[in-house]
């Protein structure tokens, strides 16, 4: 993770320096940036990936999965999912799909030696034709948007899914008061791990993978 | 001429609505008077409902408003709920080309410059334009939406910040309530301020 850390502080270098020295102005990105490496990015990311590794190896053994899995990474923002989850399925294919230009510009630079594959797009319209299915961002989706999407997942797709309850963000139109009301607006198949944790007393994130 | 107010949520209610839509009647009966709004209940004019997709919240409604979707046409002239009209502010709605805007002459400490804070000196309370002539707005705003919502406050930085050209009513036109305690201008701004305590105040004692 240094050697990620690293690298960030080169792009906010880059983007100071572009502030200084071209049109481009925008200093807000470093606070993005800086942003989506916070501890409690990691904290939940990490989290996500501790449940899906119970769960995937059993079922990847009992439903003869390939043995290099398709994951791809909803909202994915500069890439921090795609490396951790890189960092445990090191023979997996990944992209990180983001509708945003520039988190593929700057993400593919900041894990260029991650063999992540970066989209810019929505991931509506990209599809989920994987085998896991990840977002920890199903908070700045489309309600209707991401359940259509997750109706036109292929059976065999795993998802792993984030949302949280902090409706008083401007981006967050897609939050749930409970766990169980994200679980049932999921309308998952089934349900192989659900969890809640509460971040800095302000909110609560819920985890949710199943199928 | 369109005259929209947009109201969502529960901040205001149909009476701040009402008020507004009265107070500017008795100077323009001509004019068509809208809503735009999720909750069309006890609204004296006609109303628009709010778009369900792209969801948004509090102040960033207004931004559809420049959508090529929205179904007015011709010369809009927007106000926010939290405006008091004093006297007859339409003589200096002449001009509906471009995008016009308030000029908070009340911003006047070096503080509203730090780049980074993308302050802005004009603010979004009226707007004058031409249905159809501002769809770059909304459509910049849509492209890259989310990460427009984590980065400005509201659209007034992102109208300044994104590079959109705009002109401003003259200086005279509108009055900060909070900075401008002499009140002579046919309009008073509310902003940053909760009005709905001024609101109350004020129709109780006039």
């Amino acid at each position: 993770m240094e050697i990620i850390l690293q690298r960030i502080l080169k792009q906010i270098e880059i983007i100071y320096d572009d502030s200084m020295y071209s049109q481009t102005n925008d200093l807000y990105r470093i606070k993005d940036l800086i942003h989506s490496v916070d501890y409690n990015q990691i904290l939940s990311k990490r989290w996500l990936i501790t449940e899906l590794l119970n769960i995937f190896n059993p079922i990847r053994n009992k439903h003869n999965l390939g043995e290099i899995p398709k994951f791809i990474i909803g909202g994915g923002w500069y890439g921090l999912m795609a490396y951790l989850l890189r960092e445990k399925f090191e023979n997996s294919l990944i992209i990180n799909v983001d509708m945003d230009p520039v988190c593929l510009d700057i993400g593919s630079k900041i894990y260029h030696d991650q063999d992540i594959g970066f989209e810019q797009n929505d991931v509506v319209d990209y599809g989920i034709d994987c085998d896991i299915f990840v977002s920890t961002s199903v908070e700045h989706f489309d309600k209707d948007d991401f359940k259509f999407l997750l109706k036109s997942k292929p059976k065999h797709t795993i998802c792993a899914l984030q949302s949280n309850d902090w409706e008083k963000i401007d981006s967050h139109i897609n939050c749930h008061k409970t766990l169980d009301d994200f679980i049932n607006y999921l309308s998952l198949k089934e349900v192989l791990y659900k969890g809640e944790i509460k971040i800095n007393n302000e909110y609560s994130r819920f985890t949710v993978i199943g199928w | 001429m369109n005259i929209i107010f947009v109201k969502w949520g529960n901040k205001y209610n149909s009476e701040h609505v009402n008020t507004l839509y009265l107070s500017l009647l008795q100077y323009n009966s001509k004019a068509n008077y809208y809503c735009y709004t999720e909750d069309p209940s006890n609204l004296l004019m006609s109303t628009i409902p709010i778009v369900s997709k792209p969801r948004l919240k509090r102040w960033w409604n207004k931004l559809y408003m420049f959508s090529h979707n929205f179904p007015l046409s011709g010369e809009c002239l927007f106000f926010d709920i939290d405006t008091r009209i004093n006297k007859n502010p339409f003589p200096y709605f002449n001009d509906f080309s471009g995008l016009t805007l308030i000029d908070c002459h009340w911003k006047n400490d070096s503080i509203f410059d730090r780049p980074h804070n993308y302050d802005v000196r004009i603010n979004s309370s009226v707007i004058t334009w031409t249905s159809g002539t501002m769809n770059d707005i909304w459509e910049k705003f849509y492209k890259n939406k989310d990460y427009y919502l984590r980065k400005y406050k509201g659209i007034d930085r992102f109208i300044v910040h994104e590079g959109f050209t705009y002109k401003t009513f003259p200086t005279e036109l509108i009055q900060s309530f909070k900075f401008e305690p002499n009140k002579i201008a046919p309009i008073t701004t509310y902003e940053e301020l909760d009005y709905g305590d001024h609101f109350t105040k004020n129709t109780k004692t006039n």
